[in-house]
Parts: structure tokens; C-alpha cells; sequence
């Protein structure tokens, strides 16, 4: 029997650049107990479709009933009551669905809290719930007190204390390592099974296939895949009148777009040394997170430094790229000592030779994909024409105009990656690029890269965990084995 | 063991206290957690909050200042609280001791305060000596000793006095006598007893103690009216602004209560003074709501920029809760215990904080700072209002944080937008009822609705500015496409999410509108204090006769130089009256008082319009020493009219004369100008009593001739007078009306050119005449321009030409008119027995009012704060852009932009929102100082203004204040950012 059943769904958003469509008659089914997979390229509708079987959405048309439940039609007090007692939730982000005023043991039961349930079983449930976690240690700690492992660990239990009858995960593993995903993952098929509960859950960690008992691909708004068959007659296509062809066109990166650029003289001869780190030493508060590191980033190389969560991945590309200073040791970049810089001195250097694509997709908000570019060139003092060849590289052409507060994290992410691309820096530092991104995008990326290493003799150093991007890398530095 | 997640699945247990508890005890912990992250807003609301309850202090304070005054500047007598008796005991029921004792427990309450007795017989021969005699009650402590000894206490064999002024007496009376001399204290409330003394008056002679002197054997004594009191001091600090409505209603019961036992009896108390106190009081009460609407929109404003800063952070624990399953009464009710606790402590600091500055303010205004904060704070209705407007603050906040975003574009139209086309229905309709002056504040209605204008106008300019900072922001960022990227970007940022901007720049509009406004209505106060003295007063000294001494000015003062004025009351043909003025043309220029604003023209041409052609002066003929005159007829009074050198008349009585020649010593020197005939003062004596005795009417006159020689010879008759022959007039003169002969007059049949009011002007016929009636004498006159206000006249004016005027008015009728004021630069002697205002001192005192003082202090507080809410505003939105503007600020310091030019983006986020939030202000300010101006007629000290108050900028001070707030707010976002 069906507990989720969805039928020719449809999502369109209106936006100043057009119409934007994020499903185009979806229909699929998940029956009760069952764990269902969800994967889908960035873009592909995965989260809207989880939204919308949260109750946090609705469907522009089409139907959608969980356990009886018409969302189409749900409202006010039965909508609350929908989402409260039959609906559990986790986010990819956990700082989003962790208040930091509470604790571990008042975070697990909040839910119960809200539905009013005594003190004493909101105790109960909590402890039963943080021992199946394995953080009974760890009941009186707050978020920020806890790893990212151990917050989602928490966002998870939260969103099951209350029993619901549907649980639905939005890329819970997408900000953890693989060895703290796998954990996650047989946390939440062991939680989900001993609760009964109907699980739905988006990822594009192929990891995730793992504990599915069934799992469907995403394309478009479509489910165009079921346990590796291609879906192609299951509802939704179908013209939809006034909607612009291409308007978000989820493009492959084109790696042609790169090929056309005109190839500007390297920077570096390839193999000489553009970056140096000699026993450096960098510590938060007590907790150490990198002691006694030396690493050598040469020209014409990616390098792909790996290491679990919170072994200092983001830290090492901080100091590379002068956005933090050691506690010890010579951070040298380009010849240039960086440590001995000033904060002012610091941002010279990197607004001259380094490129930096963040890990948290953090963009300024209001500036369209291309104004993006555009302005990181023109803090460069260079032409902004490159701007639009870059975005096409990465598959954005068509998405240019639109503000990037309106791109998926994936589409921000390539911007991102777009931007280091157009301003042809000496060192590239990419924290995570292929977080967000399908196993496709993400391998091209990971081409782009390793090409744009190659070709141009830039040093890239990526921050991953993404085998996809690492088979591209030719040189790997495991943090763990350097702070050994 | 199954654990939770094992067992069936049931529905957890529910109770719905813990369903309220749960999120009031998540705001709790956040509260405790992160007090700095409404630190800022909960400053910014107890500022506000304290704004209002030193306005209400101040208030109170300046109130009470202003009774006291008022009480002070009465006689003791007259303030005093008092029983008075008066009539013959022989014809009275009641017995002196009776009288006592309803008089004692009827003015005891009023006060709380035994009355003194007293007793006085006016004005009454005593022994052979006319005196005031009366007893007073503990006379050591009304009296000074000025010679020999204090009397002993009264008793029936003998009655020791002490006499108080005038020559010493003795009384002849067995057992009294005078064993001292004295005076009242300046303080004894007697003076309605015994009046003043002095040499010119009967002395007073009181005895120590009523009711021994009441058993003293004086002759019949038992038939003289004689007046008891029983009274009861007022010090002018003993009562206080609120306790004067029950001092009124214990006044009049104890009145109530002797009324019923004897008519005779009066209770007497300063009640018209506190009727007047109490109407002015309530006049400033009402006007100070101006500045507490305006704290009301700070403090409102306050917390709607707050709450747009707060609610980002709202907006994350909405989505954590939401996403946890919390119903929305339950999300409400988060938001609902942060902003009632923030709001609640807020509230209370900024309550206290204001009742220290009130404290500060009462006692720089010289009131009694525990009591002024004690009422006007810890009543039951300042408790109340303070909880009201806690509350209401707690919901803007709310709404505020609620709200799903602030609209600042687009067609639809919000709740904002109804809510201001409401109000600005508002004050559409308020505007066309009528202005609020001195009468129509104190009674609520109109007045009260326009002086809550500016909070009303306030509130539409907020909505129209964050309706127009949308375009505007974007037009700035077009005209910013080839800037540098720093502008640029930081122009971009605003355009794309005015929204964001809209609560800071709406914030500054107000706070820097409200400072505005206080400054200008503070300099177009005490502009208006200046105005007011000079157009009251405008000379630096003016000289009025005394009504009680008669004396006229040429007399007082014959050598003090400056200028002579005339001032009488008159009307017009359709009843409107008006104030004459009749002052030389050539010094309408220089008086002070005049603004452009009271007429088109200029006062030079106003000078010209009724300069005289020539020099206007009567005609006559040099007065004679001795007049002869020949008299064939009735018998008729004669008086001759002399103008003398010093400009005023002497009338000669040259007696009453029946057929004879005869002739008169004149013995004033002068001009001869009119030679008055009456009908004899006997005949008319007799005259009047034959009407009054009996039904029949007379008709008596008396007919003759009077044959008059030299220069006399060549004058006319008028009004029963006709010219036989050159030097002979036949006369026909009766009780209605004297006949005159003068000579020939230059004015005669011309018009006299006035300025005249529109109200007045209105009346003329056509060619601008008019018909003046003028005391007993009609003048024709021409308008020759029209003013509407005239220095020292409250009403409709006519101004003429000093000399014209006389001529004319002294041509109807013969030496009536002269000059009545002198308006002077210099300092005139002391001792003159004349009315003297001190230009200066009018101003002083109007400055000194209680009233006044604590209007103008607060204005500046309120400007103060305004400024100071204005910068901290801005630090506001830097601080909450440093947070807002985080991804952007990352991304930037990622692409190498450098902490300076991280920094240059907050502040010129920062600098473009001060700016738009300045200009908007000064604009605001300006409109709402305006408004305010036109539509609250009322002074500093509460009262009508006249002149019209008119809007001032002090300039230096504004620029002052404005460049501190400038480079404050600089400082403050320089650092914030």
C-alpha cells in the first residue's frame, strides 16, 4: 500500500527573468516502510519535491496524497497538524534545523515538546534516542559544541523522536565526509525500519543507494530512472504553454566553452613551486586542527587534499590563500611570505594571484551569475568580457542573468567555480566544489580543473571528499596522515 | 527492551499548558543566551520611553511651577482661604462663639489648617479717634514691632492695641489703649481686613486675641456692623497643580456648609486664580501631546527598525520550529515573549531613566522633584498609559517581526498604505475644522486632534518614503553604472532589497523629522517670546496713564522724548469695534513689534499712506489773560478750551453767568481752540428732579446772547450756536448737548487717511470711507492700505496719522483727545505716577515662565534624543548589515577585496541611507514644523499667541546640532562597521 502517491506534479516559480519550472509532472509512489532514494543532477526538483511532500509547498498542478493526506488541499490547522505528527524532516543543512540555545537532550525531544508531551517522556525518548546515536556523552552539548557528524546525527533522531509516518531527508550526508555519511546513513535506515516509518531520501552520494530499498533518478522534474531503468512514458510530458524553452537549463559543464578561451602564458612554469607550507601549526581555541604540516603546491598540478570532517581541510586552504594565519610555521605563496602580511597585504596577494571557490556557496546575493564574474574581474583590474565565456563553461550561459540567491547551491557553486575559471589565477583553492553537484557535473568539473591545471599551469588545490573530483587530481594529500 | 522508536505507535501524551510553556521557555533561554542581540533594541526603546515620561514630568513640573507663581504673585489676603462674616451681631441668631465654631469647622478642612480669627470694625470713630479697630488672633506672628511693646492678650478689662500707620491716636475709651507701634508682615493675609494703612489712611489698631476683644464694653457696640474672618494662610509652595481640583471642590463645600447655617457668611479662596491656573495648565497639557506623539512615533519607529534587524534571526528560529512541527499560535508566541520582555524591561528602564532626567528638570525649573516624578509617574493613569504603551510597542514589534515583508513597491496595496490614507483623511478633516488656540485646548476635540497632527503626519510621510526609497534607490544605482564597483556594489545592494534599507531610512526620516521639528519649533517658540514682548511692549519702555491717579502723560512726563500715542476704543457702522491707535506717522517705521507679515506693504509705505500733508494743528487763538464777554439772556455756563504748550487741554471754567458783561481771568497758557456753553448746573439739578418726582418732562433751555470781541469775533457756532454777527452768537443751549464756538479747522470736511484691519476695511463704502465713532465724536476717515495685525492691539485696529487724529477728533469735540501712551528708548525716573512696561521685562517674564521654560527645555531634550535615536539608528543598520551583508562581505574578502574597501561598502550602504534618511528628515521636519506652527496658535507659556507664531529656523544651532549627529553617526558606523 502506498503511503506517498504523487501524480503529474508541477512546479512552476515566477521570477523577474521568467518563469521558472522545477517539476514537469512527476509521479511516483513510495510505499509504507519503504526507504526510497532519490537522486537527480542539481537542479533536477529533488528538494521542491521533498518540500512539497513536507507540506512546505505546494504543487502549481498535479496531485500528491501522503498517508490519505491531499496536500494539494491541506491547509491551515490539518496542515499543522500534518506536519507535526506525520511528518519528520532533515535538512542538509543541521545548523538550519538545530536551535543553538538547546541542548542535545532538549533538541531530540523538541518535537514532543511542541506537541505537549510531559517532561519526563520527552526525558525518556531523549535518552533512549541519544544512546541509539551513540551520544549519550554528549546529552548536555550544544550544536556548536558538536562535530558536523554528531549534529546530524542529532537533526536525524529529532526529526524521529515523534514517530512519524513519513521521513523525509534532503542530502543529509551533503556537508560530511564519506566515513561520517556511511555512519549516517545506517543510522537513519536503522531509526527510520525501527520506527516504521516511510523514508524519502534525496541525495547524490551514490553511498546513499546503499540502504535504499528502492531508488529512482530525477531529471527535469521527471522521474526518468527506477533501479537503473529508464522511466520514459511516466506522466509529464507534456507542453507547458508560455514557459520558455531552456529558461533553467541544468547544462552539463561544456567543456568546449574552456577550449575557446584564448590560453593566456603560465604563470608558473609547470612543477615549480607556487605554494609552500613548512610546519605549520593552527589551533581554534584548544582544539588543534593542523600540527607540524608542510605541503609543496606546484604549478600545473590539482592537488586534492582529503582527510575526514574537521581535520583541517578548510583551514589549510584559509592560510593558503591568506584568509587566516598560522599559529606556527611559513605559509609562502608565490614567494611571498604570508604569515608576515598584514590583513590588507593579505587580500592583494590573493586578489592578484589566487582564486578562492568557498565551500558554503556564500555569493553576494544580489548580483546576478554574470555580474558575479564580472565584478571579481574587475577587482582584478581585468576586462569583464571573459565573464560570459566562463559561465557557459560550466553550463551556466542561460542562467546568466539570473541573481544567484535564486540558483540552487549547485548552480552557485559552478558560478563560484565560473568566477576562479574567468580570473585565471596563479592558485586556485577550491573548498569542496563538487558538494552539491550530481556525480556527472561533479566529474566534469573535476575535468575542468584538472585541465584548467594543465593547460594554464595553474596550481589547484581542492578540499574534497568526492571521489569524482579526486580521480581527476594528480597528486592527493591526506590531512589525517599529515597530522599523524 | 523496545525502545521508543520500537513501541506502537500511539499518540504521545499531550497537555496543552506544556504546549504554551515549551516556547516561552525557548525565548526565556534565547533572552538569557544572547542579551546583546536586542541589547541595541531595547536601548533604543527605553530612550524613547524615556523621552515620554520626562515630557510627562516636565509637564507636571512646569504645571505646578506655574500655580505656585500664579499664587505667588497674589496678595496673602488674597490667597489666603477664609470664612468672612459681616453684619450687625444685634441683628444676627448667632453668637460670635457659635460663628466659631461653624467657621473653624468648615475652613479647617480646606487646608488642614486652623484659621487665625480676626475681627474689624471699618472706619469708625472710637473715643474721639477714627481708626480701624479689630483683634487679630496670635497678632506676634502677623506683626513687626516698630516702637514700644507687643499688647497682651485681650481680656474685657483691658484691651491692649498696637497701631498699624497714620498719625498717632489714643482712643478715650476705658480700658484701651495703644501700648505700640508695628506693621503687618508682608505675609499677613489681612489686607481685606484693614486694608493697606499708610499716612493718608485712618491708622489701625488691633488688639491680640478675637474673642477677648469681643467681650471689651465698647459703645454700643452690639448695633456696629463689624466684619469676623476666619482665615486661613495660603503659601503659595503649600499647593500643588493636581491638588487644585480638590481644593476647589473643598472650597466650595465649605461655603455649602455655612451657607446652610447663614446666608451672611462667605467663603472666600483664590478660585478664579485656579480656574485660570487650571485652564492653562490643561492648555499645556495638552499642547506638550505634540511632543509626546512624537515620542510615541520614536519609540514606534524604534521598534519596527529594531524588529527588521531582529528578524533575520526570527526568520531562522521560525524555520527550525516550522520544520520541528510548531503550530503557529506556537511560533507567535516566541516572538510574542521576546519582544513583551525586551519591550516590558525597555520600557521600565527607559521609564526610571526618564524619571531621573525629570527629577533633574523639575528641580532646574525649581519644583520639588519627588513629588513632580511621584504624580506624574506613579499615578494610576500614568501606570497605565505606560503600560498601554509598552504593550503597543511589544505588538509593532511583533507585527514588525511577523510581518512577511515590508512592502516598499509594487501596486498592491498593504495595510501601511491603508492606514495612512486614513490618517492623512485625518488630518485632512482636522486641518478644515480650525486651528487649536489657548480656548480650544481646553476642552478636548479639535484642538487635541491637531496637536496629534504631527504623529499623524509623521507617520504618513514614513509610509511615503518607504514607498518612494524603492525607486529612488534604483534611480541612484543607474545614475552609479559607471561608478567605482565599491559604489556600485553598494548601490546595487540597496536597490535589489530596498526592503531591507527601508526600515533604517524610514527610522532616520522620523528621528531626524522629530529633531528637526523640535529645533524649529523651540527657535519659533522663543522667537515667538521675543515677538510677543515687542509687539506687547514696542518701545523699550511704554507709558500709560494710571486710571487710578488721573494723571496724563504730559503732566507726568513732560521731557522724556519718544513716541506719543493715542489709544482709544471705537466702532464702525455695523458694530465691529476696534482699537484706535493714533501715533505719528514718521515714527511707524521704528517701532518695534512689527512683523512684514502683518501687512503687504512696507511700513514706510504704510507711513506714507497717512502722513498729513503739511503739519495739522488746531486753529484758535493765543488764549487771553482775561476774556470779556457780554451775556444778553438765559443764564449759561462758559469754559474755555486751551490747548497748552505741552500738548494736552485745560478747560477754564469761566462760570455760570446770567445777562451782564464780564470779564474772566483765564490764566492758562496756550491756545485758545473752543469756548464751551452749558446749561447751568442748578437749572439742570432742578430739571432732573421735576422728572424724577414727578410723570412730567421738561424741556428747559436757556436762550441768549453772547457777544464776543477780537480774534473771537471771527469763530462759528456749532451745535445750538448761531452767528448773529461778527463777535455775536445767539445760543440756544439744554441738558442733552453743550454748544461750542471755535474757529475755523483744517480738517474740516476732509477725510482722515487710516490703516485699518480687514474686518474693519470690509465695512468702508466705496473710495474706502469710513464712519468712526470714537468716545462721543464720529470721524470720517479714508482706509488707506489695509493691515492686518498692529503692535500692542489684540482685534481689529484702526492706525492713524498722531497729529491728523487730534486735530480731527479735538475739531468734533474740543479738547477730548490727546495723547494717552509715550513709547520710549529712554529709562524713565522712578516714582512716575504712571503705568510703566518695561519692554525687556515683559520678555523676562515671559521667558520665566514655569510653563514656557519646561515647553522649551523639553523641546530640546526631545531634538536631543531624536538625534541621538538617529545615530544610533544608523549604528543599527551598519551592525545589522555587518551581520545582513556576511555572505556578501565573505565573498568579497575570498575575491581579495581588503578590509578598507569591506569596510568602505558597509559604509557606503551606511552613508546613502544617512543621507536619504537626512534629506527626508530635514524635509519632514520642516513640513511638520510647519503644520504645527499654522495649526497651534498656542505660545510657549500656553496662552493665544499674539503676534501669530511664525516659523523660525536657528540656524547655527541646527547646523551645529546636525554636523555633531553627522560626524557622531560617522564615528558610530565607522566603528560599527
Amino acid at each position: 500500500m502506498s503511503l506517498v502517491e504523487a501524480r503529474d506534479l508541477f512546479r512552476f516559480y515566477a521570477t523577474p527573468q521568467g518563469t521558472a519550472v522545477a517539476l514537469q509532472g512527476l509521479t511516483l509512489d513510495v510505499h509504507a516502510g519503504e526507504l526510497l532514494v532519490v537522486f537527480g543532477p542539481s537542479g533536477s526538483g529533488k528538494s521542491t519535491l521533498l518540500r512539497i511532500l513536507a507540506g512546505l509547498d505546494r504543487p502549481t498542478a498535479g496531485a500528491v496524497r501522503v498517508a490519505q493526506h491531499d496536500l494539494r488541499t491541506l491547509r491551515g490547522r490539518a496542515l499543522l497538524e500534518y506536519r507535526s505528527r506525520a511528518l519528520g524532516y532533515a535538512d542538509q543543512h543541521y545548523t538550519h534545523a538545530l536551535a543553538p540555545e538547546l541542548s542535545a537532550r532538549e533538541l531530540v525531544p523538541l518535537r514532543l515538546a511542541l506537541l505537549g508531551a510531559p517532561r519526563a517522556e520527552r526525558e525518556r525518548v531523549a535518552d533512549e534516542l541519544l544512546e541509539r546515536i551513540g551520544l549519550r556523552d554528549r546529552a548536555d552539548a550544544r550544536p556548536h559544541e558538536l562535530s558536523g557528524g554528531e549534529r546530524q546525527r542529532i537533526a536525524v533522531a529529532a526529526a524521529l523522536a515523534h514517530r512519524p509516518r513519513l521521513f523525509v531527508a534532503d542530502e543529509p550526508t551533503g556537508e560530511l565526509d564519506a566515513a561520517n555519511a556511511r555512519l549516517l546513513y545506517a543510522l537513519i535506515r536503522e531509526l527510520a525500519h525501527g520506527s516504521g516509518a516511510t523514508t524519502v531520501l534525496v541525495s547524490h552520494d551514490p553511498g546513499a543507494a546503499a540502504i535504499a530499498d528502492r531508488v529512482v533518478q530525477i531529471r527535469d522534474g521527471r522521474v526518468s530512472a527506477e533501479d537503473g531503468a529508464a522511466v520514459v512514458n511516466r506522466g509529464g510530458w507534456v507542453r507547458v504553454p508560455g514557459l520558455r524553452e531552456g529558461t533553467r537549463v541544468r547544462g552539463a559543464v561544456e567543456l568546449d566553452e574552456v577550449e575557446r578561451r584564448p590560453r593566456g602564458a603560465p604563470a608558473a612554469a609547470a612543477g615549480e613551486v607556487v605554494a609552500r607550507l613548512a610546519g605549520v601549526a593552527k589551533a581554534y581555541g584548544r582544539r588543534r586542527v593542523l600540527d607540524a604540516v608542510d605541503l609543496e603546491v606546484r604549478a600545473g598540478a590539482l592537488t586534492a587534499v582529503t582527510g575526514r570532517s574537521g581535520s583541517g581541510k578548510s583551514t589549510l586552504l584559509h592560510l593558503l590563500a591568506g584568509l587566516d594565519v598560522p599559529d606556527a610555521g611559513e605559509v609562502d605563496v608565490l614567494g611571498t611570505e604570508v604569515a608576515g602580511l598584514d590583513e590588507t597585504a593579505r587580500a592583494r596577494l590573493r586578489r592578484a594571484h589566487v582564486g578562492v571557490v568557498a565551500q558554503g556557496t556564500e555569493l553576494v546575493p544580489f548580483l546576478s551569475a554574470l555580474e558575479t564574474v564580472e565584478l571579481a574581474l574587475e577587482l582584478r583590474g581585468r576586462p569583464r568580457r571573459g565573464a560570459g565565456a566562463a559561465l557557459a563553461a560550466v553550463g551556466l550561459a542561460e542562467l546568466a542573468g539570473q541573481r544567484v540567491a535564486r540558483l540552487s547551491f549547485g548552480e552557485r557553486q559552478r558560478v563560484a567555480v565560473a568566477r576562479a575559471l574567468a580570473s585565471r589565477p596563479e592558485l586556485l583553492l577550491a573548498d569542496e566544489p563538487t558538494a552539491r553537484l550530481d556525480e556527472e557535473n561533479a566529474r566534469a568539473i573535476g575535468a575542468l580543473l584538472a585541465r584548467l591545471a594543465r593547460e594554464h599551469g595553474t596550481a589547484v588545490v581542492c578540499a574534497t571528499h568526492d571521489p569524482a573530483l579526486v580521480e581527476h587530481a594528480t597528486a592527493e594529500l591526506s590531512l589525517a596522515s599529515l597530522t599523524a | 527492551m523496545d525502545t521508543a522508536l520500537e513501541q506502537p505507535r500511539t499518540p504521545p501524551r499531550e497537555r496543552a499548558a506544556e504546549r504554551l510553556l515549551v516556547p516561552v521557555r525557548y525565548a526565556l533561554r534565547r533572552l538569557r543566551l544572547h542579551p546583546a542581540r536586542t541589547l541595541v533594541a531595547a536601548l533604543g526603546i527605553a530612550v524613547a520611553a524615556a523621552v515620554l515620561a520626562l515630557t510627562l514630568v516636565a509637564s507636571t513640573a512646569a504645571q505646578d511651577r506655574a500655580v505656585q507663581r500664579a499664587l505667588a504673585q497674589l496678595q496673602p489676603s488674597d490667597r489666603a482661604v477664609q470664612a468672612v462674616w459681616s453684619g450687625v451681631p444685634a441683628q444676627s441668631s448667632l453668637s460670635l462663639r457659635t460663628l466659631d465654631r461653624l467657621a473653624r469647622a468648615a475652613i479647617t478642612p480646606v487646608l488642614g489648617l486652623r484659621p487665625s480669627r480676626v475681627e474689624v470694625f471699618r472706619q469708625a470713630t472710637w473715643g474721639g479717634a477714627f481708626v480701624n479697630l479689630g483683634a487679630v488672633d496670635g497678632l506676634a506672628r502677623w506683626v513687626d514691632l516698630l516702637g514700644g511693646r507687643l499688647p497682651r492678650p485681650c481680656t474685657p478689662a483691658e484691651c491692649e492695641l498696637l497701631q498699624i500707620g497714620g498719625a498717632p491716636v489714643q482712643p478715650r475709651l476705658p480700658g484701651l489703649r495703644v501700648v505700640g507701634r508695628g506693621a503687618f508682615r508682608p505675609g499677613a493675609p489681612f489686607g481685606q481686613y484693614f486694608g493697606a494703612g499708610g499716612e493718608s489712611r485712618p491708622p489701625i489698631l488691633v488688639a491680640n486675641g478675637v474673642l477677648g476683644f469681643a467681650r471689651v464694653p465698647l459703645p454700643d457696640a452690639a448695633l456696629i456692623a463689624r466684619t469676623y474672618g476666619w482665615v486661613a494662610p495660603l503659601a503659595p509652595r503649600a499647593v500643588h497643580d493636581w491638588q487644585l481640583a480638590r481644593l476647589t471642590g473643598r472650597l466650595d463645600a465649605a461655603q455649602a456648609s455655612l451657607e446652610r447655617r447663614s446666608d451672611i457668611f462667605t467663603v472666600a479662596g483664590p478660585t478664579d486664580t485656579i480656574a485660570s491656573i487650571r485652564a492653562t495648565s490643561r492648555v499645556a497639557a495638552q499642547r506638550l501631546l505634540v511632543l509626546g506623539g512624537d515620542a510615541a512615533v520614536l519609540l514606534l519607529g524604534f521598534a519596527v527598525l529594531a524588529s527588521a534587524r531582529l528578524r533575520r534571526d526570527h526568520d531562522d528560529v521560525r524555520r527550525r520550529l516550522t520544520w520541528m512541527g510548531a503550530r503557529r499560535s506556537q511560533l507567535l508566541l516566541v516572538a510574542a515573549t521576546e519582544s513583551a520582555l525586551v519591550t516590558l524591561a525597555a520600557s521600565a528602564v527607559g521609564w526610571l531613566a526618564g524619571a531621573g532626567a525629570g527629577a533633574l528638570l523639575a528641580r532646574h525649573l525649581g519644583d520639588p522633584a519627588d513629588l513632580a516624578v511621584s504624580h506624574a509617574l506613579l499615578s494610576g493613569r500614568a501606570l497605565g498609559l505606560a503600560a498601554a504603551l509598552a504593550a503597543v510597542t511589544a505588538a509593532v514589534m511583533l507585527v514588525a517581526l511577523r510581518a512577511d515583508e515590508l512592502a516598499v513597491a509594487g501596486a498592491r496595496v498593504t495595510a501601511a498604505d491603508t492606514a495612512a490614507l486614513g490618517a492623512l483623511a485625518a488630518v485632512l478633516l482636522a486641518l478644515a475644522r480650525g486651528k487649536a488656540d489657548a480656548s480650544s485646548l481646553q476642552q478636548s476635540g479639535t484642538g487635541v486632534l491637531l496637536l496629534l497632527l504631527p504623529a499623524l503626519v509623521l507617520f504618513i510621510l514614513a509610509v511615503a518614503v518607504a514607498r518612494l526609497l524603492g525607486p529612488v534607490l534604483r534611480g541612484l544605482e543607474r545614475a552609479a553604472r559607471h561608478a567605482p564597483a565599491a559604489a556600485r556594489v553598494a548601490l546595487l545592494s540597496l536597490a535589489r532589497a530596498p526592503g531591507e534599507a527601508a526600515p533604517a531610512v524610514v527610522f532616520l526620516v522620523l528621528s531626524v523629522g522629530i529633531a528637526v521639528f523640535a529645533f524649529a519649533y523651540r527657535a519659533t517658540l522663543l522667537q515667538g517670546e521675543r515677538d510677543q514682548a515687542r509687539y506687547a511692549v514696542p518701545a523699550p519702555y511704554v507709558l500709560q496713564e494710571d486710571l487710578t491717579r488721573l494723571v496724563t502723560i504730559q503732566q507726568a512726563a513732560p521731557r522724556l522724548t519718544g513716541t506719543r500715542v493715542l489709544r482709544d476704543s471705537g466702532s464702525v457702522s455695523d458694530g465691529t469695534s476696534f482699537t484706535l491707535l493714533a501715533l505719528p506717522a514718521p515714527a511707524l517705521p521704528r517701532i518695534d513689534g512689527w512683523r512684514s507679515d502683518f501687512a503687504a506693504q512696507s511700513r514706510a509705505r504704510l507711513a506714507a499712506a497717512i502722513a498729513p500733508h503739511g503739519t495739522p494743528r488746531l486753529a484758535g487763538t493765543p488764549a487771553p489773560r482775561r476774556l470779556r464777554f457780554t451775556i444778553a439772556g438765559d443764564q449759561v455756563g462758559l469754559s474755555l478750551v486751551v490747548l497748552r504748550p505741552r500738548g494736552d487741554f485745560a478747560q477754564v471754567d469761566l462760570g455760570e453767568h446770567g445777562p451782564g458783561t464780564y470779564v474772566r481771568r483765564v490764566g492758562v497758557r496756550g491756545r485758545a481752540v473752543a469756548l464751551r456753553l452749558s446749561f447751568p448746573n442748578t437749572a439742570a439739578f432742578v430739571a432732573d428732579h421735576k422728572e424724577a418726582e414727578t410723570a412730567q418732562g421738561v424741556n428747559d433751555a436757556a436762550v441768549g446772547t453772547l457777544r464776543l470781541g477780537g480774534p473771537f469775533a471771527r469763530w462759528l457756532g456749532v451745535a445750538g450756536m448761531r452767528v448773529d454777527a461778527p463777535g455775536v452768537f445767539h445760543y440756544t443751549v439744554n441738558r442733552a448737548a453743550d454748544s461750542l464756538l471755535q474757529p475755523v479747522e483744517p480738517l474740516d470736511g476732509q477725510l482722515v487717511p487710516v490703516l485699518a484691519t480687514p474686518a474693519v476695511a470690509r465695512t468702508a463704502s466705496a473710495g474706502g470711507v469710513l464712519s468712526l465713532r470714537v468716545g462721543d465724536s464720529v470721524v470720517a476717515a479714508r482706509v488707506a492700505a489695509v493691515v492686518h495685525r498692529f503692535p500692542t492691539v489684540d482685534g481689529d485696529a484702526v492706525v492713524a496719522d498722531l497729529p491728523t487724529w487730534l486735530l480731527a477728533a479735538n475739531t468734533a469735540e474740543p479738547g477730548t483727545t490727546t495723547a494717552s501712551e509715550l513709547w520710549t528708548g529712554e529709562r524713565p525716573p522712578a516714582g512716575l505716577p504712571l503705568q510703566v512696561t518695561s519692554q525687556r521685562a515683559q520678555e523676562a517674564q515671559l521667558r520665566g515662565d514655569p510653563i514656557a521654560r519646561g515647553s522649551i527645555a523639553l523641546l530640546l531634550v526631545v531634538a536631543a534624543v531624536g538625534l541621538a535615536l538617529a545615530v544610533a539608528g544608523l549604528a543599527l543598520t551598519v551592525l545589522g548589515d555587518r551581520t545582513g551583508e556576511r555572505a556578501s562581505l565573505r565573498d568579497l574578502e575570498a575575491q581579495g577585496a581588503t578590509p578598507r574597501e569591506r569596510r568602505r561598502h558597509l559604509l557606503l550602504r551606511a552613508a546613502t541611507v544617512g543621507g536619504l534618511g537626512l534629506a527626508g528628515g530635514l524635509a519632514a521636519g520642516a513640513v511638520v514644523g510647519a503644520l504645527v506652527v499654522s495649526v497651534v496658535t498656542v505660545t510657549a507659556g500656553a496662552q493665544d499667541a499674539q503676534p501669530p507664531l511664525l516659523l523660525a529656523f536657528d540656524g547655527p544651532l541646527l547646523a551645529l546640532a546636525l554636523a555633531a549627529a553627522a560626524g557622531a553617526a560617522a564615528l558610530a558606523a565607522w566603528r560599527s562597521a
